[in-house]
């Protein structure tokens, strides 16, 4: 398993980590669609992911993707309770652009 | 608790004694008031007797330890609850506490919110006294700042009609100079060592505690002393001291580093001098104390003039040129200009207002300016004088606030164009207001006279005695004696003489009676002070001389 | 630990109460007690004990246990005035609780982390509750907005921080606290682009959770939007879990690379302080004035993490002092709002008009939170900024200082009009003398009150227990 892994270089794994979580960051802060800017969060927690799998077979240390199922356990509650807000907001406004959530301003 | 710790913190037993009372005792919250005040002002009598008029320092000491700072590498700072007497505070003191017991009387009428007011009257009480009674910095700034919190409630709360704008003002202001005095206060504090407690902290023991401090100072210059075992302090006596002060600080006496052109030492000087010269206050920070006289109730503004102001020039005295004389002989001719200056523009905008009380208002910026000029000339005559004056303007303030408020009370209008002839109508009013303003603008045999004089001869000999200031200020300061017998004069002749007229007519020369029995229980004791220190200035002079004397030498022979 | 799985069993045991109908009194009073148990028993059994490592996972040193007994105290008290929060939702009450509690959980683990993961499970533990109450008014759009915000702003900020912990991981191999230290002792001029991105994430992604700018833009609308009692729980506890976690972190990891890290936390310390003061002067609505005001506060909590060099556990005493007086004034003052709330279904400055006339002992209340908020004497609020001030000018951050008292005037001018509300206007209708509040309020109230005093009098109390 680690040899598969390490046939690519370790810079190769962190230029793609660093790419999908560009796309990410990007998306979260240009996308007006909640369930979309969501999306893009979970990019950058799957970047994350990715990452910490290539550092943890490089190091051979086994923490790192112990930390992985943290990761995706947490990830699973952050989905469902997100999920939960968008719909609630839904139900009231009939729409999930975040664009119509303007009320708070000082 | 001895005697001055109990002078401080009586009224907070009174306050807790009016917050049980019940709401529909109002009338009994002024009685305790009145009872408290009162039980301070025999306490301080009690302090002057047991006063030693010969010994120029600090006595009736009460000192503990109160806050320690492990810095860890640093050392430790330690901050004391310090509280003692001298010539600079002791009359002040006395002042104080006889004020304060008039004011009560003054607000005998009050019936809005009467908890409130003497409870807040009360607080300021305890801030005031313990301002002037404090010997460590830190306890000092306390005490300093914490008046700001019930004055600010005064003012707003039983002001007139701007008194937001007025109450807000003096709040920023004052604690924009505070907050000065902070800064100066965190540079000192890492600056200077306690020489007993730092001993203690190196397990080292003297025959005598002398011997024990010369050898820790002297440790302290060869840099011997690890930094774990300093004990900074904030104690003003110690930080007073040359020797205490660690090499290489930035305010250390020998520090030659040089900010904005300026060494350590004097920006800090420079930041206590503007931190106080804001609550004295003098030109040009001066401007908000006529909108928070005006807007201030009557027993307000002769707190406000009489005690609150001198807290200002008395820390002057206290802290700045205790802690760097070597920086008030470099400094005294700023002070002096702006001493000057705050005598002659405010005598000017005396002369030019309309409202009886923002001329009086204006009259005491022009007076608090002689006591600035005294102490920038920092002679033994002229620092004597400027004390003497702190003591004789609290009292003619005091006055003079009063005499405003009575006609004020009556048809709630203090233009001066409204009122003509009032020496037919009001004979005593008119008497008492004619004694005051005299006893203001300095006649001889009152005591406005006595510490103006002082602080003239003193400004006049600096020249040749310290060489600190030219006799040029004096002879500047002389022309504001003339411009306030000018604008008094000039307002007896317009209010009190000629033919009696008022601007509505019968409506108000029906109320315009003469002075009630409560006004003249508290104006004429006033009168009779101002007369009694102006025949025999001794009486504050033996309590006064002493250490001034003591204070003018220790800045010449820095 | 037994801290962490007392209260998550309590957490479990109000949950279940709600399917069964137990009274909600009685469920506040068993958490209340509960609460404030597990307080005496990790300050009696934790404070100087050798045995308080858990696998490397979490260390309940005498820091993490003074910051967890900050935390279980400032709950149990809210959890006193929470009265009327609950009194609106009407059902599900007891879930709330359970929410509550879990988030404290997740606020312990993160003051007592040893390990990274440690540092994420919390921060996750603690927020996802945290998303649900702020929207717990669901037809509320203020509410449901200002929910989805904090929502995607945390859900961001885990990734950033996530990403932080994989490269700080990738670089040293380590999520263990003290390898990750000793790493850098032995490489304390490594500055390889992977640590010092990793380091940078790190800081943003503390920053986003103290609401530090220049990543606080999140906190005034959701400080606005949520109810009140959520606003109170996440301006002081969430709050001093965050500096927790915030100083644990570069205290103890990063302390000896700092000098990559002290000059981002000055910018990012006067900046906070400006910001969050300066706007703050134009708000109208307290609890969005609050929200600035809390920002500002941050800055200053922030400036004693520049102690790191010279001064070793000043720091922690400072740090700890104004964590301490911050939440007592802050919860004194949010008690009064949610007093006032009661009555005026508005959250504008102008709803306390008359406030002290109506009810002077919430105008007192009112008074010295503010005074103690603001930073003026004899209050802790003074001391607590005199203690950072003195380290500032100490560590030769001058200009710092400088910025922060010219910062602590505009205060005063913001906090005042909230005062001048209370004290010189008239009210504009009877509403206000309505308030009725219980013998326990007025308890507790006037107990925090003497508490702000004599912390501002006697701080060695708190101040010099590390």
């Amino acid at each position: 398993m680690d040899s598969i892994i390490r046939v690519i270089p370790l810079n190769y794994y962190i230029f793609l980590s660093a790419a999908i979580f560009c796309i990410g960051v990007l998306g979260v802060l240009l996308r007006r669609n909640a369930i979309i800017i969501f999306m893009s969060v979970e990019l950058m927690l799957n970047s994350v992911n990715l990452l910490l799998s290539a550092f943890s077979a490089y190091r051979s240390d086994p923490s790192g993707q112990v930390f992985v199922f943290f990761i995706m356990a947490v990830a699973a509650a952050e989905v469902a309770v997100g999920l939960a807000i968008i719909v609630m907001i839904y139900r009231n406004t009939n729409s999930v652009d975040v664009n119509l959530l303007d009320k708070l301003r000082g | 608790m001895d005697i001055l710790s109990l002078l401080v913190f009586a009224p907070l037993l009174a306050i807790f004694f009016i917050l049980i009372l019940p709401h529909n005792q109002s009338n009994f919250y002024k009685n305790i008031t009145l009872v408290s005040t009162s039980i301070q002002f025999l306490l301080s009598l009690i302090v002057i007797n047991r006063f030693d008029f010969s010994y120029p320092k600090i006595q009736l000491v009460e000192k503990f330890d109160w806050i320690t700072i492990n810095m860890q590498s640093l050392g430790y700072l330690s901050i004391d609850y310090y509280l003692g007497v001298d010539g600079l505070n002791l009359a002040l003191v006395v002042l104080s506490t006889f004020i304060f017991m008039i004011g009560v009387v003054a607000s005998w009428n009050v019936k809005e919110n009467a908890k409130a007011y003497f409870c807040l009257y009360l607080l300021l009480t305890a801030s005031v006294i313990g301002c002037f009674l404090a010997l460590d910095l830190f306890l000092f700034f306390l005490f300093f700042e914490f008046m700001l919190l019930p004055m600010y409630f005064l003012i707003g709360m039983w002001g007139g009609p701007r008194r937001e704008y007025a109450a807000i003002k003096f709040f920023l202001y004052t604690l924009a100079g505070s907050i000065f005095i902070l800064i100066a206060m965190i540079g000192l504090s890492i600056s200077a060592i306690e020489p007993l407690e730092t001993a203690e902290q190196m397990n080292l023991t003297g025959e005598t505690s002398a011997d024990l401090i010369a050898n820790v100072q002297n440790q302290l210059q060869l840099q011997k002393i690890p930094k774990k075992a300093l004990v900074h302090t904030l104690d003003i006596l110690q930080l007073s001291d040359k020797s205490n002060y660690i090499k290489g600080t930035w305010l250390s006496w020998d520090n030659e580093t040089v900010l904005w052109g300026l060494s350590a030492r004097a920006i800090v000087f420079l930041l206590l001098l503007i931190g106080f010269l804001v609550k004295v206050p003098s030109f040009p920070v001066h401007t908000w104390l006529p909108d928070a006289h005006v807007e201030a109730s009557t027993p307000i503004s002769v707190i406000l003039a009489s005690l609150l102001l001198k807290t200002g020039s008395y820390g002057l005295l206290r802290v700045a040129y205790t802690i760097l004389p070597d920086q008030a002989i470099e400094f005294g001719w700023l002070v002096a200009t702006l001493g000057v200056i705050s005598i002659i523009y405010a005598a000017y905008n005396a002369l030019a207002m309309n409202d009886l009380k923002k001329m009086i208002a204006y009259s005491s910026i022009s007076h608090m300016g002689f006591v600035v000029l005294g102490i920038a000339a920092a002679t033994a005559e002229s620092i004597s004088g400027a004390v003497f004056q702190m003591v004789s303007h609290g009292i003619i303030s005091a006055a003079l606030f009063l005499l405003v408020g009575v006609v004020y009370d009556r048809t709630h209008n203090r233009n001066i164009d409204s009122y003509r002839g009032l020496a037919s109508k009001m004979p005593i009013y008119t008497t008492l207001t004619v004694i005051t303003f005299f006893a203001s603008l300095g006649l001889p045999g009152f005591s406005g006279f006595i510490g103006e004089v002082l602080i003239l001869l003193g400004a006049f000999a600096a020249h040749s005695h310290n060489g600190i200031i030219s006799s040029w200020f004096a002879v500047g300061a002389t022309f504001g004696i003339l411009l306030s017998a000018a604008y008094y004069l000039w307002t007896l002749q317009r209010m009190f003489f000629g033919k009696f007229w008022v601007k509505n007519g019968s409506l108000w020369s029906k109320k315009l009676t003469d002075l009630t029995f409560q006004e003249r229980i508290i104006l004429f004791p006033l009168v009779f002070l101002m007369i009694l220190f102006g025949l025999f200035p001794h009486l504050i002079l033996n309590i006064v001389s002493p250490t001034c004397a003591l204070l003018a030498d220790f800045i010449i022979n820095r | 630990m037994v801290a962490l799985i007392s209260l998550s069993i309590l957490g479990v045991f109000s949950m279940i109460a709600g399917l069964f109908n137990v009274n909600t009194k009685a469920v506040l009073t068993i958490s209340i007690v509960t609460i404030l148990g597990v307080l005496g028993f990790t300050a009696g059994f934790h404070w100087n004990n050798d045995y308080s490592r858990f696998y490397d996972m979490l260390n309940f040193d005498n820091y993490a246990v003074a910051f967890t007994c900050a935390i279980l105290g400032s709950t149990a008290i809210l959890l006193l005035f929470s009265e009327h929060f609950f009194s609106n939702i009407k059902q599900y009450i007891t879930e709330y609780y359970s929410l509550i509690i879990f988030s404290v959980v997740g606020m312990i683990a993160m003051v007592a982390f040893d390990n990274l993961a440690m540092l994420f499970l919390g921060i996750e533990i603690m927020s996802v509750p945290l998303y649900i109450l702020v929207g717990s008014q669901k037809k509320n759009l203020l509410s449901n907005e200002s929910s989805l915000k904090y929502f995607l702003m945390g859900a961001f900020t885990t990734g950033i921080l996530l990403m932080g912990i994989t490269l700080i991981y990738g670089e040293t191999g380590s999520f263990d606290l003290s390898t990750i230290q000793s790493y850098f002792q032995e490489n304390a001029t490594d500055s390889s682009p992977i640590l010092l991105v990793g380091l940078f994430f790190l800081l943003a992604a503390m920053a986003f959770k103290v609401s530090a700018a220049p990543f606080h833009f999140w906190t005034p609308d959701v400080y606005q939007g949520s109810p009140t009692f959520i606003t109170a729980f996440m301006s002081t506890v969430v709050k001093i879990a965050g500096f927790g976690a915030f100083f644990r972190l570069f205290y103890i990891c990063f302390a000896p690379i700092s000098e990559v890290w002290t000059t981002a936390i000055w910018v990012m310390a006067a900046l906070t302080i400006t910001i969050g003061s300066i706007t703050a002067v134009f708000q109208n609505d307290i609890k969005r004035l609050l929200a600035y005001s809390s920002i500002s506060h941050a800055g200053y909590m922030l400036i004693s993490l520049l102690m790191v060099k010279n001064v070793e556990s000043e720091a922690f005493g400072a740090i700890f002092y104004y964590v301490i007086s911050y939440s007592i004034s802050s919860i004194a003052l949010f008690s009064v709002i949610m007093a006032v709330q009661k009555v005026k279904d508005s959250s504008s400055i102008d709803a306390f008009k008359g406030l002290a006339k109506a009810n002077p002992l919430l105008g007192i209340i009112a008074a010295v939170s503010i005074a103690s908020l603001a930073g003026l004497p004899p209050t802790a609020g003074f001391l607590a900024k005199f203690y950072i001030l003195k380290s500032t000018v100490e560590s030769g951050y001058v200009w710092l200082a400088l910025i922060a008292v010219t910062n602590a005037i505009i205060g005063i001018f913001y906090y005042f009009k909230v005062l001048i509300a209370i004290y010189f206007k008239e009210a504009e209708d009877q509403s206000l003398s309505l308030i009725a509040s219980s013998l326990a309020y007025k308890i507790v109230a006037v107990l925090l009150v003497i508490g702000i005093l004599v912390l501002g009098i006697f701080p060695d109390l708190v101040y010099s227990i590390f």
